[in-house]
């Protein structure tokens, strides 16, 4: 399709003079809460389910305990760590190799440009979350399988965007000018256009991380997660099992998703690439 | 007097009719949905001894006998039996007007067939705790069949039901691969209910058997067991109606059902195994794991009440002595009193067998091989051992990877196991502990066992049908196994079982549940 | 060449022919990503097919049956040529062809999808419209759309569940077939789309607000145009404006961009029928990953990917008859 139009229908438009709205402070705030407990978690791993199973929040266990005794505050800490880290991992990676392509395909030949963006497109009409379910069966769940498989089936999204950036960016007179200088066009990529390529390939980091969180948990939620670790999905998997008994136990971990993806999502405040969260 | 005769008839048609109308009478039609938590794989019973399938293929088979609620046996196929004098021939003479499902006439030939090329080699119990007693299987005619016995075997006939014996067509699976033939996803079989279909991971549906041998029964007209394998749902469908039996509830479920119009009972046996004992199996042939203080330890460190409280809900017992408490005349209460839950006694154990506490405060990790359902003692496990120092590396294997890793490679430290040990020692507890069962039959001597003295008091145990003799010879067993610790026998698991009040005279203990239900609406 | 002469791979015929090609190409990807898998798995592919610790004369059984021992080569092109036959090999756990297993499922999945898809595509332009008011008193339906779509689906079934099947009783709990009464015919067919109100309903709604999203965003740009100012100068009413042009210019885009948003959906119903125990591709993709059954998953990838692929060209095709431009230029 017509790439300023793609461009337009993921950025939300040339809105850069729109004034930020008020829950983009929020938001941030929320984000910023959520990283530093990434520092307090962990908890003494000697004293884990000592205590009596299923009390309600209150004194001691502000998010109350689980079935086996667990403090469920700890508990969904864990958890989160497992979902930055998935989160961070899938948005590193669709980074890295989407900014790789969409450059090589702006600043190489013609050939390449078609060859690297059919490839995007294929790879783009790839069910992911159903590649993940086979990639989770034949090595039992492990975490590393999992964010490879979600980052190389993300690039997709941060090539196209960072090409149709790229593609503007050409004949600009700067990099005119850095060609005229007898620059190679790794040179021109790196110094000249990265930078401002870069801009719109973050504006989807927002997307890949919640993208990659609600998979992981998707999948953990249905039996298919890494055993040795904890995972927001699996805990509101067991919750759920509870829930008539001790709610808590369903609510602490979805509310513990849900506040980390919708503030990221918020934080873009674009609207999403349609092809994410598949 | 014919006034008299006619005012008799009169009332008691009106009795009759007054008593259907009030609903006491078994009426025949209607369906029952059962939910259950796995999908089977297939409907063969005799070739696996896995819940989920019994569950369903127990409705379509029937054993040499029934049992009921105490345990004691019935007539099934068989009418009845006869125990020669001397222990070693019981003959069974078969009930008239047996057909299988597809119209064949059912005989003697069905049943030595059965034991011999299908339940001898494939089903674990039966192979484990019936075949070595049994000699030959002979058939003087089609309705007789004879056991020919090594020495007296007293629990014969409790190991001759559906769950431990059924029966299968001969017609159908001669000179074939028994885990291959088509008829394992199309079965047939003599029992109440005949095969209608099979959507896996969806619901398999039996229905009434016109032709069963005993006279009236069935009363229902379709079974549907249907695949729901989260607790929570199944709660909601019985609640909502949507579905009318759940064979295993949980204690903290059975709380939102007080109230509602279902029938809850607690039962020891259910289809599969009776008697059922979660049981933790040391590997004795691995050197830390055969030395009796590590193992102590372990003991120690695990807090059995706690198990009950949390997994369980304490629906059952702390498993008192390696006999369940359910075979109380075998049973030595307080065999197991002096497994007191002691970390401090735990960590001095663990010293004096050399194990001392590393930099990081680990002495040893272990693996611990489970089914993925018991993942819940297992986890509570690695919690009350890792205070002592010891470290539990989870691994939850399925049934067709957990048997050959445990059975046949041996490839554990520590294995979970839930050994059902059925209304006889004889059938569930000596396939524990016996050397002669140390080997690749799955759920056999897991721990690798090997006593002297153990053997000879259960080959005494099992060759005399006194029972004085036998519960002596049980108990002494029974206090040399507690010294050994080959196994930490944690708890007795019961089973719930809940249905709703519309079915009357279900029989959940059993996994031929649905044979005399029936409807009230 | 003067302005009406198009190079021959341009118009229809080459729109319909460069989609097509392009979803052979994807299936394809997808079917030697199942195959590198199966091949890659540890302990080999007959482990892959069999399981962990199957005895090794299993193992040696399955390794002749599925010429698993020949060169690599050799296997990918049979492979290959048994997808192109619609063999989508055997399921070990099932004794049954992967292809039966999935044709079973599949009108449930789509029963499940295509109306979630319409529903969410019909609600998120309706909101989108709605949200793109220039107006500033519309922000914050922005505002929720954006956390709405952040939420699991699940959650939203869960919640779902418990406030109208639990709760309200309106809705049954699980299963796309009454156990009790199976009847056949046309109330069998009004009985499952009741029962499937829920999880049509759950599926929906997330992918409503992402659709919003979309439509807001497009339908914003459009009305930063110059047209614009002209409609409303000839005194057409605002509604008018948005619904007439904006939205009747945004939506070849938007249309695409929703068949793009198919992908996902295939995605969502995986945990939706494993919720309601609808049983649909997604719940036997879970089931067969769980216990192992390689074939059938793989099976599944691909024909997902058949799917998707499938829809996208629909909807590419469906945005060139609303916009004639996109068939005559080259994509």
């Amino acid at each position: 399709m017509r790439p300023r139009a793609l461009r337009d229908a993921v950025t939300g438009g040339r809105g850069a003079t729109r004034r930020a709205p008020p829950w983009r402070a929020a938001a941030l705030l929320v984000l910023v809460a959520l990283l530093a407990l990434w520092f307090v978690s962990g908890g003494d791993p000697s004293k884990r389910g000592m205590a009596a199973p299923f009390l309600p929040p209150g004194a001691g266990h502000p998010l109350g305990t689980d079935d086996l005794g667990r403090d469920l505050l700890l508990e969904v800490l864990r958890g989160l760590r497992t979902s930055l880290a998935v989160g961070v991992g899938v948005t590193t990676l669709a980074l890295a190799v989407g900014i790789a392509v969409g450059l090589a395909a702006g600043l190489g030949p013609p050939l390449a440009d078609e060859l690297l963006m059919r490839a995007a497109d294929i790879v783009a009409s790839l069910p992911t979350l159903v590649i993940a379910i086979l990639v989770a069966a034949v090595f039992g769940g492990s975490i590393t399988a999992l964010v490879l498989v979600l980052g190389l089936g993300r690039w997709p999204l941060v090539a196209r965007l960072v090409r149709v950036e790229v593609g503007s960016l050409r004949g600009r007179e700067f990099v005119l000018a850095a060609r005229a200088l007898g620059a190679t066009p790794w040179r021109i990529g790196r110094v000249h256009v990265l930078p401002h390529a870069l801009t719109p390939a973050l504006s989807a980091s927002g997307i890949l991380f919640g993208g990659a969180l609600v998979s992981e948990a998707a999948l953990a939620f249905v039996g298919l997660g890494d055993p040795s670790v904890t995972s927001l999905g699996q805990l509101a998997a067991n919750g759920f099992s509870f829930v008539a008994h001790a709610p808590w136990m369903w609510i602490a971990p979805v509310a513990a998703i849900v506040a980390l993806t919708v503030p990221v999502a918020m934080l873009a405040d674009r609207p999403p690439a349609p092809d994410s969260m598949a | 007097m014919r006034w008299c005769r006619m005012l008799l008839l009169t009332l008691s048609a009106a009795l009759a009719a007054g008593a259907g109308w009030a609903g006491d009478a078994p009426r025949p039609g209607g369906t029952a949905v059962i939910a259950v938590a796995a999908d089977p794989g297939h409907l063969n019973p005799a070739i696996s001894t896995a819940g989920p399938l019994h569950a369903v293929a127990g409705s379509i088979f029937n054993g040499l006998v029934a049992l009921d609620r105490q345990g004691q046996p019935q007539p099934d196929l068989a009418s009845s039996w006869q125990v020669a004098p001397d222990g070693r021939r019981v003959t069974f003479r078969l009930a008239e007007g047996v057909r299988w499902h597809d119209g064949t006439a059912f005989t003697s030939a069905d049943v030595k067939f059965g034991f011999e090329e299908l339940l001898f080699r494939f089903h674990a119990r039966a192979r484990a705790g019936l075949a070595p007693a049994v000699k030959a299987i002979e058939t003087p005619d089609a309705r007789t069949v004879v056991f020919v016995l090594h020495r007296p075997h007293p629990a014969l006939l409790r190991q001759l039901d559906v769950s431990e014996a059924p029966i299968l067509p001969r017609h159908l699976y001669a000179g074939s691969d028994p885990n291959r033939n088509p008829a394992n996803l199309q079965p047939v079989g003599t029992g109440p209910f005949r095969f209608d279909s099979y959507r896996r991971d969806e619901q398999v549906v039996l229905v009434r058997n016109p032709a069963y041998f005993k006279p009236g029964l069935p009363r229902l007209e379709r079974l549907v067991f249907r695949v729901l394998p989260n607790a929570n749902t199944q709660v909601n469908a019985l609640l909502a109606g949507e579905v009318d039996v759940l064979q295993r509830v949980s204690a903290l479920d059975v709380q939102r059902l007080k109230g509602q119009p279902v029938s809850v009972v607690d039962t020891r046996s259910a289809a599969g195994g009776a008697n059922c004992v979660m049981t933790l199996a040391f590997n004795l042939d691995r050197p830390r794991t055969a030395e009796l203080r590590v193992r102590q330890a372990v003991v120690h460190a695990v807090d059995r009440a706690r198990l009950l409280e949390l997994v369980a809900f304490g629906q059952g017992r702390v498993a008192s002595a390696p006999i369940a408490s359910g075979i109380a005349w075998a049973h030595l209460p307080g065999a197991l009193d002096t497994w007191r839950h002691d970390p401090a006694l735990a960590a001095r154990l663990l010293d004096d067998a050399g194990l001392a506490r590393g930099a990081d405060g680990t002495r040893a990790t272990f693996d611990l091989l489970h089914f993925p359902a018991f993942a819940r003692y297992a986890e509570l496990l690695r919690q009350q051992l890792a205070p002592a120092g010891i470290v539990l590396r989870s691994r939850p294997l399925d049934a067709a990877a957990f048997v050959p890793a445990v059975f046949t490679q041996r490839d554990f430290d520590l294995a979970l196991i839930s050994y059902c040990q059925g209304a006889d020692p004889e059938i569930g507890v000596r396939r524990m502990v016996h050397s002669s069962a140390v080997g690749p039959v799955p759920f056999s001597n897991a721990a690798g066992f090997r006593d002297a003295e153990v053997d000879r008091l259960f080959d005494q145990a099992g060759s005399t049908v006194d029972p004085a003799v036998r519960a002596e010879a049980y108990r002494s067993a029974q206090r040399r196994l507690a010294a050994q610790l080959p196994y930490a026998w944690l708890v007795e698991t019961d089973f719930s079982a809940a249905w709703r009040d519309d079915l009357a005279d279900f029989a959940p203990w059993s996994a031929q549940f649905a044979e005399s239900a029936w409807r009230r609406r | 060449m003067g302005p009406d002469a198009l190079p021959p791979w341009a118009g229809w015929p080459g729109l319909v022919l460069r989609r097509l090609a392009m979803g052979l190409l994807a299936v394809w990807v997808a079917a030697s990503l199942g195959f590198v898998l199966v091949q890659a798995a540890p302990g080999g592919p007959a482990v892959a097919l069999l399981g962990e610790h199957a005895a090794a004369g299993q193992l040696e059984e399955v390794t002749r049956a599925y010429g698993l021992d020949r060169p690599l080569a050799q296997q990918y092109l049979e492979w290959l040529g048994r997808l192109a036959r619609g063999d989508l090999g055997v399921s070990y756990r099932a004794q049954a062809p992967v292809a039966t297993l999935i044709a079973e499922r599949a009108p449930v999945t789509l029963a499940l999808m295509l109306p979630a898809l319409v529903l969410a595509s019909a609600a998120g332009i309706a909101l989108g419209l709605v949200a793109a008011d220039p107006r500033r008193r519309t922000r914050w339906v922005a505002g929720v759309l954006a956390g709405v779509h952040a939420v699991p689906s699940y959650a939203v079934a869960q919640v779902l569940v418990l406030v109208f099947a639990l709760g309200l009783g309106w809705f049954p709990v699980q299963g796309l077939v009454d156990a009790h009464a199976p009847g056949g015919g046309v109330a069998n067919l009004l009985e499952m789309a009741w029962r499937l109100t829920l999880p049509v309903l759950a599926l929906a709604v997330l992918q409503c607000a992402f659709v919003a999203l979309l439509a807001r965003a497009r339908i914003a740009e459009e009305l930063r145009q110059p047209y614009i100012a002209t409609a409303r100068a000839k005194g057409l009413s605002e509604g008018a404006v948005r619904r007439r042009h904006a939205l009747a210019n945004a939506a070849p885009p938007l249309v695409t961009l929703i068949g793009w948003r198919f992908g996902a959906i295939v995605g969502g119903s995986v945990v939706i029928e494993t919720l309601f125990a609808l049983p649909g591709l997604g719940r036997l993709a879970v089931s067969s990953a769980l216990a192992r059954d390689i074939p059938t998953v793989a099976g599944i990838v691909v024909v997902a990917c058949a799917v998707v692929v499938l829809v996208n060209t629909v909807v590419d095709l469906v945005a060139a008859v609303l916009d004639p431009r996109i068939a005559r230029t080259a994509a």
